[in-house]
């Protein structure tokens, strides 16, 4: 227990290594803003290259090249909120990262917006921001297409329209290979068995090779026929088409079934049928009646069967061309650069904080249930989170209550005593000196930074622009411990952030020291799961296979009926139920008038069962027992006595008991019956059967 | 007379007796192929499913005289067959012939009156006739018997003994009929039918008596391929050494099969009987004929349940599996 523990706490890095944490996770090729350097930035990203050069900038060798690459064209700009980034930047989201306009895939479902400011997304960068006040940002809300359009695949959905089609193409290659194996196999019969084959005599017993193919049996009709062996060709025409049907799954052909179980088979199908009664009344007519085959009959019958036993493949090339008619992919699918890897994304902040002990996850609960008996816990609200007025009130007393609220760009509440600036100038930041014991005397960088304005010397000053300005801090929340940071934008918790300076190790102290407990994130995707089923099919892009798999089953509803596979038995039980057993018992003595019998086994135990609940020591006789029986129950003794009497007698008889009643004799049954029902009386009256 | 039309009067005689007789056409179907195969048929079922209705029925539209015996424990040997009375104006021994005498008889609850009872009226089934003091009778043509019977685990029944069981051509299971087809009766019954009161539904006399016979000898011509001959014989073959049968059918048996499966072959207008025929009617034809083994009973496997089996195992003649 105690390695363990000791090799668990050695395995967390310091702070003061969070840099080279860094390195080493941005080191990873997923990240593929360091190491691609065709990697589409969008104008908000770009944001990030004025203070990045080769030099500066060694855990992302690549960024250098990135900032001279094309920018990446968005789709969806109705659907995103306004972009990470300064007023300056417009409305850029920098969600649905699209090179050649594509849709890009996300590691999370539906678009998360940019992290821009809220109140530049309409991208004039408005005055307001600069003047210290943003908008509260409203919830985005997907317009509704007005038309109908199949949704192109994507995710899951790719992968599982490939999986239907390579396993239909290996199904089809499976069903070549299977009937050019039988092709072959029945022909091999066909040449041993040609010799017996030409003897009309010969009958046709269990050990003769049966011939299944289709093809080989119509082959050897018309051989028949044109031998003048019309007998035989009707014979195998018919065997031609029960095969068929067989391999189609319409009937089970089985040497014990006649002819009209196959029509009976074929119920669901009455055109089909109709056809094949028909046909089967004519070969029947050969087999079994007087009819003597002839080429008109043959010709008819031929004529019937091979409509029928060439339609193979009719349902698999259904299947395909559903396949094909319902895909709706691209020939090629974009390269993908999923948001959370990308400069706006936060998956290296997470993976830095795992590094240093501390588990940074999104929340999922609303904002407005969060407990307030909760305590050390922290959360981070992104400048997209949406917080109206009411969860405000909550929140702030959720960190009076003794947690730890970090505000980073979200539009602030009036009662708070800072507010948002923005200008244009400054890309660095310094650890306040009131800090530094903490933090050390950290530079950090960051692209355009906005900074914050507070009521005189409100709240603790944690990091300042070089200008002086303040860019985060904390104010003290209520005698519980609970506090709130607040920066000025978020940009420090994205992974471009880890690239420069010392922000990763910044970023490791603060939340190391922000709170023991855990820590959650929260962005505009909070609470927006979907409303049913239909949306979220329509959010993962499952539509067309979900469609596709429907048509697919339809399909073959209609080409195998209900059943789409071989009619199995229900498991029969192994063991059958004691009750069972008993009632088998019962009525084979009431079958067999061994009434008698079934009383003198009862009476035995019965009997033994009074003395047991009755008698406290071994009396002899049964008066001592009526008496006890009589003195418990209340019943006459007399009474009593006479039923041990009569039980202990037939007891006693073993041969009569062995002879059955009479069957003139109805009463001595009844008599028998009214004897158990008196014992089975007492017996629970004493005190029941156990 | 060709098949089809052999046909299409058995198709006439059924839809009349349907129009009494709702929802029974299975057993409609078997009693007629036992009326052509000169056989008779136990029905097995509770009181009250028509089967009288459906004899007086018969007995209108194929043009014979049908009666009815309720047997009942103290019903007597010359109750049935009728007996020699003293005529005192002729001074005389007058023989009064008893309701066998008939050409349709339902025998109502037979296992309700004692064996020797049950014997007389099963030997006027075999032989046809009827002996009284020396004197043999002979029944009317044609003579068909249909006999009803409680299932034997009812009180003060006497269960038929296996040889006379094995007399009778077929022996039919008849369920309670389905909720609508009773809703159906309900529904004819509050239009005014009365079950007692036949003429008034019209049926349509369809046949006579001669006729009838005619028909029956009509099914000789019907052609049994060898095949099926095996097919037959195997099947009762395999009814002898299934485990949980202690005794199978009889060479009896195997006739009555054929027979049967001849008369169900012109009634479908054929002139020549498919397996089909013959596996259809093997459970009715064999079910009564089988004594199973204690033990067997003991695990609820019935004679049905036997005879599916070995269905299941014959190999059909001429089969392309």
């Amino acid at each position: 227990m105690i390695p363990s523990l000791l090799l668990a706490v050695l395995a967390i890095g310091h702070p003061s290594q969070a840099n080279s944490a860094a390195d080493k996770i941005l080191g990873d090729d997923k990240y593929s803003f360091c190491h691609d350097e065709e990697y589409p930035l969008t104008h908000t990203e770009a944001a990030w290259c004025p203070p990045v050069s080769p030099e500066k900038n060694p855990r992302c060798p690549a960024f250098h090249h990135v900032c001279n690459a094309p920018r990446a064209e968005l789709e969806h700009l109705d659907r995103l909120s306004p972009s990470r980034g300064s007023a300056r930047d417009g409305g850029d989201g920098d969600g649905d990262v699209v090179p050649g306009g594509a849709p890009s895939k996300k590691s999370r479902p539906s678009p998360k917006p940019g992290s821009g400011d809220p109140a530049d997304g309409d991208g004039d960068g408005d005055g307001s921001s600069g003047e210290g006040t943003r908008k509260t940002p409203d919830r985005t809300v997907i317009p509704e297409d007005p038309s109908f359009q199949m949704p192109e695949l994507g995710g899951f959905a790719y992968y599982l329209f490939w999986a239907v089609l390579v396993a239909g193409v290996l199904f089809l290659v499976y069903i070549i290979l299977r009937n050019s194996t039988r092709e072959k196999a029945d022909a091999e019969a066909v040449a041993t068995a040609a010799p017996t084959e030409l003897d009309p005599q010969q009958p046709s017993g269990p050990s003769e090779q049966v011939i299944r193919d289709v093809n080989v049996l119509l082959e050897q009709a018309r051989t028949a026929a044109s031998a003048g062996d019309f007998s035989k060709a009707i014979r195998h025409t018919h065997a031609a088409l029960l095969h068929r049907l067989d391999h189609d799954g319409l009937i089970r052909v089985a040497p014990f079934r006649t002819n009209g179980d196959y029509v009976s088979d074929l119920k669901p199908q009455p055109d089909l049928r109709s056809s094949v009664r028909d046909i089967v009344r004519d070969v029947e007519q050969v087999q079994f009646g007087t009819t003597q085959p002839d080429a008109g009959l043959f010709d008819r019958v031929f004529k019937h069967v091979v409509p029928i036993v060439t339609r193979r493949g009719d349902t698999l090339v259904l299947l395909l061309a559903s396949s094909l008619l319902s895909c709706t992919c691209t020939t090629e699918l974009p390269k993908s650069y999923p948001y959370d890897l990308s400069p706006s994304g936060t998956r290296a902040v997470v993976e830095l904080a795992a590094h240093h002990g501390r588990t940074l996850d999104f929340l999922e609960v609303p904002l407005h249930e969060l407990p307030l008996d909760d305590t050390d816990r922290a959360i981070v609200l992104f400048h997209d989170a949406f917080v109206d007025a009411d969860t405000w009130k909550h929140l702030l007393a959720w960190a009076d209550a003794g947690n730890h609220l970090v505000i980073a760009g979200v539009a602030l509440p009036a009662d708070l005593p800072v507010s948002y600036k923005s200008d244009a100038t400054g890309h660095v930041l310094k650890v306040s000196p009131d800090e530094q014991g903490d933090y050390g005397d950290l530079t950090l960088v960051v692209s355009d930074t906005d900074y914050l304005d507070r009521s005189g010397t409100a709240g603790q000053l944690l990091l300042t622009r070089e200008g002086g300005q303040p860019y985060a801090v904390k104010l003290d929340r209520g005698y519980s411990g609970g506090d709130i940071t607040v920066f000025a934008d978020d940009r420090l918790f994205t992974n471009a952030a880890l690239m420069l300076g010392d922000n990763p190790r910044f970023l490791a102290t603060f939340l190391t020291e922000l709170t023991p407990g855990p820590i959650d994130m929260v962005d505009s995707m909070l609470d927006l799961g979907s409303d049913g089923p239909g949306e979220t099919i329509s959010n993962t892009h499952l539509t067309a296979a979900i469609l596709q798999l429907l048509a697919l089953i339809v399909l073959l509803y209609l080409s195998r009926g209900v059943r789409f596979g071989a009619p199995r038995d229900p498991p029969s039980r192994s063991r059958r139920h004691y009750t069972e057993h008993i009632d088998a018992v019962g009525q084979h003595y009431a079958r067999a008038h061994a009434s008698r019998h079934a009383l003198r086994l009862y009476a035995a135990w019965a009997l033994d069962r009074l003395r047991d609940k009755t008698l406290t020591s071994r009396q002899p006789g049964l008066y001592a027992l009526a008496q006890a029986i009589a003195g418990r129950t209340g019943d006459d003794e007399a009474k009593v006595m006479q039923i041990l009497v009569e039980s202990s007698g037939v007891r006693d008889d073993v041969d009569a008991s062995m002879t059955t009643p009479s069957r003139a004799r109805p009463q001595a049954v009844t008599d028998d019956l009214n004897l158990m029902q008196e014992l089975a009386r007492l017996v629970r009256l004493v005190g029941g059967p156990r | 007379m060709t098949p089809q039309q052999f046909a299409e009067v058995c198709a006439r005689i059924r839809s009349q007796v349907s129009r009494v007789l709702l929802g029974q056409d299975e057993i409609i179907d078997a009693v007629l192929v036992g009326v052509l195969a000169r056989g008779h048929v136990l029905i097995e079922g509770v009181p009250g499913l028509g089967k009288t209705l459906m004899v007086r029925a018969l007995a209108k539209v194929l043009g014979c005289v049908a009666k009815r015996i309720q047997f009942t424990p103290d019903l007597m040997p010359s109750d049935v067959t009728g007996g020699n009375i003293f005529n005192q104006q002729k001074q005389q021994f007058e023989f009064m012939p008893g309701p066998v005498f008939t050409q349709l008889l339902l025998a109502d609850e037979i296992n309700r009156a004692p064996a020797k009872t049950q014997a007389a009226l099963l030997e006027a089934m075999a032989d046809r006739s009827v002996s009284t003091d020396g004197v043999t009778r002979p029944l009317p043509q044609p003579f068909f018997v249909m006999a009803t019977q409680n299932p034997i685990e009812s009180q003060g029944t006497y269960p038929l003994p296996e040889a006379q069981l094995d007399r009778f051509l077929m022996k039919l299971d008849v369920a309670h009929p389905t909720r609508e087809v009773e809703k159906r009766l309900l529904t004819n019954v509050v239009k005014g039918f009365d079950a007692s009161a036949l003429e008034n539904v019209g049926l349509e006399q369809v046949v006579t008596a001669e006729n009838l016979v005619f028909m029956q000898n009509y099914l000789q011509q019907v052609r049994v391929a060898d095949d099926l001959l095996d097919y037959i014989t195997d099947i009762v073959a395999r009814t002898r050494a299934h485990r949980s049968v202690y005794l199978g059918a009889s060479p009896r048996g195997s006739i009555a099969l054929l027979a049967a499966g001849r008369a169900r072959a012109a009634m479908e207008g054929r002139d020549f009987v498919i397996p089909d025929d013959i596996k259809t009617l093997a459970p009715s034809v064999l079910r009564h004929r089988l004594i199973l083994h204690p033990d067997a009973e003991f695990e609820g496997t019935s004679a049905d349940d036997c005879i599916t089996t070995i269905l299941g195992e014959a190999r059909v003649p001429k089969t392309a599996a």
